[in-house]
């Protein structure tokens, strides 16, 4: 298997390295039963394809004959229905094929194959390779691809006129920006590697696929920059991604699922983003991504924690705003996993620390509230949770009805029926929305506040600081491809906070982070510091 | 080191905890915040007064309409109970009351004159030894019985009587300089202290408004944990001149003629110096203030030049002088160093004090201090000379 | 080396301040005081110097056997039975003092905070972080310092900062008014918490440059004297003759904290920020335990040992002492010795020997 693999890999590379402009690389995969390579008979050749292919309805042969000089020599075009682009296939290949040949054969005397003179000398469409694997053949036709097999000849031509419907660039819909790219992956690959393409256009830009999965046949591109990625971290890579065996690849989260480091701890140690830009800053950065045909996700690696309360507009707008905006972010993550279990622990163990005007509201509240606090507390928890999921849930045209329902009735009829107090209700609501604010991690939040919950109704504050200290310490073994998931702010590197508490100005920036790109660190030269033109220059420009 | 290890260990961990229950969990409801204490001695017994606060008529839950209304019920519920010791008492109340006590919010704790002079004590100690008190409490000393003031219901103000008397402290000690910090950390500081005697408040109860309400007024001295005597509103002016504890205030002094002046205090600093005259300790108080005047009640004063003002300075360094010589008399006569001159001896002059440590109980009532008052007066307000009538007279 | 961590000298500086710092500042104001009076601050430097003097010996040991703990060079350098006996010494030590700072905190956390909980519950709950802690090893440990000493410091800070407005320096005037005598009495239970640098005997071996143990060791010595410093005098200087019959006088000076007029009362959160420093220190000393434990029995993996020894930890800390009292007079008139010898004497005399025995790399061995 793993020789396969190897081998795939070379032939990758080799694909690459000789064409890396056009997205037509070899297939490999396990070899189907029946005869390797074509005959030189079209007839056993159609019958060998259909026989592992299967005679599928949408699996069309189109049958030809070419008038040669002495012979009527028969071709047969192979290509899936809606799969083609049958305008281009009439143009460019059964027109040429059937109306040229016959005038280019008559011109020259000689030659020495047909095909070779097909490919070179006749069809006019760009994407063209000669093939004698029929599994190579039956996986370009299964993709979309055309295959001209011609009678008395073993090898096949396989056009590139595949043409599906693809959803357009869209924006994305989970990643909002205000300021910056709008533009968001789409669910075809090649779509998505040429948004990448536009961003980082250097030849240094690199996709080496991979095919994933044994039935779906899911295109993966893993994608780094040469030069900046590690390369050991690029090998780690491929060697993870190619070592999943499964049926079918349908969406990025598999490969997500199956190349984590800690696949039981609550925290994903793989990044996700459904924007080029988002990618191509992370691969700036010596960050690996992991594309796969199909999901308009793509996937990072290393994700460290500090990228949660990351967005790439911090970049695109000036530093104040940023550094402020981060610290808020990093403020609410916090609150939001801890409030609630600090709320508990507050009122339950130590009301001392509540101003006195407010302890006494809440106690008033509290008169008559059948349920102790904790369950209230977890109880209106879950409620929400349930409403927001509903929401997500919901036909879009009664989410919004309904969010507002589950918000102000629910909320509202709750404390006035003395059955939730209105400070859990705060608490609750404030934590669920600030939840939103770091989005790669919201789906954990439910589980690390309930755990603290309990702890704090258990043990007070001190319950509390056992739980966070577990969760740390937990936090601080994790890491994700190497690099330890807390960097840099454990292990501490003072000199690499410059872009995770706050951000610096972009021409202080001037070096990689230190724990993901290892070798080639300099990304800015120093001194960029823009400043204004020199005095007495003032009057006159220069 | 793979995950699955972690996850039944940690789930172990939390069955653990649970299996156990929640021991000091406590629900806000089923806690009663006490805003003030009173104790009074009866017999050999304690007996203990605590005010209540009633959370539904302060403001919370459905009555949070009816809360606004101010012709609503007293918003505290009164205990009392009697036991030989505070703690005892305290888990009486609560039996009383339904829930169990809650102290932090406690605001003062007024102690009744018959207990002060007998000894104070069981309250420094409880309050000292409880994890839930504050040293930052107040202690206040009845004239007569502590459960009257703490019955009392008049609150000012406030919603909630007791701290009516904690916020009638605070504005008193930053604004007005008129009563002594009062809280038991100080106390008990001066109380440890080798030659000091602690100062409480003084706490009466008046008429106020058809309603009966306790007011601060003066101070409580003790010799030890025993209640020697009372300074007055003046007396205890002094004791804060000479323990340099005046912030703000006003200063009413008398112009020649009879009528009235009225100087704010506008920072002040106090210096004691001590010595030793023919092996006797003497003591110098040096008091530098600056003030500014407030009001003048005669016409023909004048406050246009820098003379004048001088001329003004007197009048009040005789007043602060008057009030300060007071306290000195009171603490005399009940032979109580409240100052803490001897503290003050023992860190100027170590070897000396060790002398005279032993004698100083009989030396404090003849000691004899030096009171130098030096006042500037620095502003006048608005207006510089008060307004003449145009008209002759 | 035993366990493949590697930990920088910053990081160990880290280590011994949040070895010593918890503990210290909550007990020994108190401490110090009973002997010293207003002299505190002066016990302060001369026991800064002591741990000085001892760290240096640690230091200088740790360099001579690189990669190696006490336990290991101790059986080389004075052979398999005297060494092993030194080793198991160590592994007691770690173990004993450790139930002592287990209960230490459990007691302090039910008479301040949580009368009706069973101690029990705390020392569980202290043992089971640490326990897992370790098992995941120093690394993680480490990392989890880096963020608990900064917290644990800007804590102290903020509490010495709001203390300053009712300081009254006065209060440490007379200056040394009994004498020096009273100053070093005050001195010999204090000296127990600042020879915790004994942690680097092991911790020394996963140093990166073992070479600036020395250093790091003198660097938090010194910074944890200036805590200590600023901590006694602060304390003195606020509460005055009170410090006396306060068990815990800096949990108080916390109780009298008040940010603005508003946010009174927030001696919880003080005091439970300190517990996360506590925490750490058990589950420090509980590594240090467990290696040597480790190191003892010969085996190539700690996580059972880690395990059974904080089972041992939990019942010694509950079963040693009967009560708070007891305990507080055990650690300021009859441990002290026993700890010092462990602490100082053994490094000394492990010192003379290595350098008699001419064994372990010397100064002059390294290029």
């Amino acid at each position: 298997m793993r020789k396969i693999l190897n081998m795939i890999l070379r032939r990758v590379k080799e694909a690459e390295s000789n064409r890396p402009r056009v997205p037509e690389p070899a297939v490999g995969r396990d070899k189907a039963q029946g005869p390797p390579y074509l005959t030189r008979d079209l007839d056993n050749n159609l019958k060998i394809i259909f026989d592992i292919a299967g005679r599928n309805p949408d699996l069309i042969v189109r049958h030809m004959e070419i008038n040669l000089p002495g012979e009527a020599r028969r071709c047969a075009l192979l290509f899936l229905d809606e799969m083609v682009d049958s305008e281009l296939m009439g143009s460019m290949i059964i027109e040429p094929v059937l109306k040229e040949l016959p005038q280019v054969i008559k011109s020259r005397r000689a030659y020495t194959s047909l095909v070779d003179v097909i490919e070179k000398n006749v069809l006019t469409i760009p994407g063209v390779r000669q093939f004698a694997s029929v599994s190579e053949i039956i996986g370009e036709v299964l993709r979309g691809n055309s295959a001209l097999l011609l009678d008395k000849e073993n090898k096949a031509l396989i056009c590139a006129n595949r043409a599906y419907e693809v959803r357009s660039v869209e924006e994305p819909t989970l990643e909002t920006v205000v300021r910056g790219p709008k533009e968001g992956f789409t669910e075809s690959l090649s779509t998505n590697m040429a948004l990448l393409r536009r961003k980082i256009a250097g030849p240094n830009l690199r996709f080496d696929q991979l095919w994933i999965g044994k039935y779906s046949q899911t295109r993966v591109a893993v994608t780094y920059i040469y030069g900046i990625a590690d390369r050991g971290l690029v090998e780690e890579v491929k060697k993870r991604v190619s070592r999943i065996s499964i049926d079918g690849v349908l969406d990025s989260g598999y490969i997500e699922q199956l190349i984590e480091d800690a696949p039981y701890s609550l925290f994903p140690t793989v990044g996700n983003t459904e924007k080029p830009d988002v990618v191509a800053a992370r691969l700036l950065e010596g960050k690996v991504a992991v594309l796969v045909d199909g999901s308009p996700v793509a996937l990072t690696v290393p994700r460290l924690f500090y990228e949660t309360i990351q967005t790439p507009e911090d970049y695109y707008s000036r530093p104040y705003n940023s550094s402020v905006l981060r610290i808020i972010r990093l403020f609410f993550f916090i609150s939001t996993v801890v409030l609630p279990g600090f709320y508990v622990a507050v009122v339950n163990y130590h009301p001392e620390l509540i101003p006195r005007r407010l302890i006494i509201t809440m106690a008033g509240d509290r008169e008559g509230v059948p349920l102790p606090l904790v369950l209230e507390v977890v109880v209106f928890g879950i409620i929400f949770e349930g409403l927001r999921e509903a929401g997500v849930r919901m036909p879009r045209a009664v989410g919004s009805a309904i969010t507002i329902v589950g918000a102000l009735l629910i909320g509202q009829a709750t404390v006035d029926a003395g059955l939730v107090t209105s400070s859990t209700v705060i608490v609750t609501a404030f934590v669920g929305i600030a939840g939103f604010i770091t989005p790669g991690l919201t789906d954990i939040f439910i589980i690390i506040r309930f755990f603290l919950v309990f702890l704090s109704g258990v043990l007070g504050i001190s319950g509390l600081i056992m739980g966070i200290l577990v969760l740390y310490a937990h936090m601080c073994s994790l890491r994700s491809f190497g690099v330890p998931y807390m960097a840099p702010i454990a292990p501490l590197n003072f000199s690499q906070l410059k872009d995770v508490y706050i951000r610096a100005p972009l021409w202080h920036l001037t070096t990689r982070p230190s724990f993901i790109a290892k070798e080639n660190r300099r990304r800015m030269k120093e001194g960029l510091k823009p400043e204004p033109p020199e005095k007495g220059n003032n009057s006159s420009r220069k | 080191m793979t995950g699955i290890k972690i996850i039944p260990v940690v789930l172990i961990g939390l069955a653990l905890l649970f299996l156990s229950g929640c021991w000091s969990n406590l629900e806000l409801e089923n806690r009663a915040f006490v805003s003030a204490l009173g104790i009074d001695k009866s017999g050999d017994k304690l007996r203990v007064t605590a005010q209540l606060l009633v959370p539904s008529l302060l403001g919370g839950g459905q009555n949070r309409a009816m809360g606004t209304d101010p012709n609503k019920k007293n918003p505290v519920f009164i205990v009392e109970t009697e036991a030989r010791t505070l703690s005892e008492a305290v888990d009486l109340l609560s039996k009383e009351s339904g829930r169990r006590l809650f102290f932090p919010f406690l605001q003062i704790i007024v102690v009744g004159e018959d207990l002060a002079r007998y000894s104070i004590l069981p309250v420094t100690e409880w309050v000292q030894r409880d994890r839930e008190l504050r040293l930052k409490t107040l202690l206040g000393v009845a004239v007569g019985e502590a459960g009257e003031v703490i019955k009392a219901p008049g609150a000012g103000l406030e919603r909630v009587p007791g701290y009516f008397l904690g916020s009638s402290t605070e504005t008193a000690n930053n604004f007005c300089s008129r009563v002594v910090e009062g809280n038991f950390l100080k106390f008990i500081k001066d109380l440890s202290s080798r030659s000091r005697d602690p100062v409480a408040l003084r706490l009466a109860t008046a008429e106020v408004s058809d309603q009966k309400q306790a007011r601060i007024s003066g101070s409580a001295v003790f010799d030890g944990y025993r209640l020697a005597g009372w300074l007055n509103d003046r007396e205890t002016r002094g004791y804060l001149w000479i323990t340099g504890d005046i912030q703000r205030g006003i200063i009413s002094a008398t112009l020649p003629h009879g009528e009235s002046i009225a100087f704010e205090i506008r920072g002040s600093d106090t210096e004691i110096k001590t010595g030793f005259v023919d092996g006797e300790p003497v003591v110098d108080i040096n008091i530098v203030m600056k003030s500014a005047v407030n009001e003048v009640h005669n016409p023909v004063v004048s406050l246009a030049s820098p003379r004048d003002l001088d001329r003004l300075e007197p009048l009040v360094e005789r007043q602060v002088a008057g009030e300060v010589h007071a306290a000195l008399e009171k603490a005399r006569r009940l032979n109580t160093d409240i100052f803490g001159f001897g503290e003050i001896i023992h860190r100027q002059h170590p070897a000396e004090w060790r002398r005279i440590a032993g004698y100083w109980d009989e030396i404090f009532p003849l000691l004899p201090v030096q009171v130098q008052v030096k006042a500037t007066i620095r502003r006048t307000g608005q207006i510089g000379s008060p307004v003449r009538p145009g008209k002759p007279e | 080396m035993f366990e493949g961590s590697k930990i920088s000298s910053r990081q160990a500086v880290f280590l011994i301040t949040t070895v010593i710092v918890p503990t210290s500042i909550l007990f020994l104001p108190h401490m110090i005081y009973v002997a010293a009076k207003r002299d505190a601050w002066l016990s302060v430097l001369a026991i800064t110097l002591f741990g000085l003097g001892v760290g240096d010996i640690i230091g200088r040991l740790g360099r001579r056997f690189p990669g190696q703990t006490v336990v290991q060079y101790s059986r080389r350098l004075l052979g398999p039975v005297l060494g092993g006996a030194v080793g198991l010494v160590y592994a007691g030590f770690f173990i004993y003092i450790n139930a002592f700072v287990v209960r230490e905190f459990s007691e302090m956390l039910v008479t301040n905070y949580y009368k009706e909980t069973p101690q029990v519950v705390f020392v569980l709950g202290i043992v089971f972080v640490a326990v897992y802690i370790v098992w995941y090893g120093l690394e993680v440990l480490t990392r989890v310092n880096d963020m608990v000493l900064p917290l644990v410091l800007i804590m102290l800070g903020v509490l010495l900062i709001t203390s300053v407005p009712i300081a009254e320096p006065e209060n440490l005037l007379p200056v040394l008014d009994n004498g020096v005598g009273p100053v070093l009495q005050g001195a010999v239970p204090a000296a127990v918490f600042f020879d915790e640098t004994v942690i680097m005997l092991v911790l020394i071996s996963n140093l990166t440059r073992p070479a600036e143990a020395r250093v790091a060791i003198a660097k938090a010595v010194l910074l944890v004297g200036l805590i200590q410093l600023l901590v006694v005098v602060t304390v003195v200087t606020v509460l005055g003759t009170l410090t006396e019959n306060q068990l815990y006088p800096t949990l108080h000076l916390a109780r009298h904290l008040r940010v603005g007029p508003y946010l009174a009362n927030v001696d919880p959160l003080i005091l439970l920020i300190w517990i996360l420093g506590g925490f750490l220190k058990v589950t420090i000393f509980h590594y240090c335990a467990t290696i040597c434990a480790a190191q003892l029995l010969g085996l190539s993996g700690y996580g059972l040992v880690s395990v059974v020894n904080g089972a041992i930890l939990s019942i010694l800390a509950v079963v040693l002492w009967e009560d708070a009292i007891e305990l507080s007079y055990q650690i300021s008139r009859i441990i002290p010795p026993f700890f010092l010898a462990v602490q100082a004497g053994i490094p000394v005399l492990l010192l003379a020997v290595a350098f008699f025995k001419r064994q372990g790399v010397t100064a002059g061995d390294r290029n």
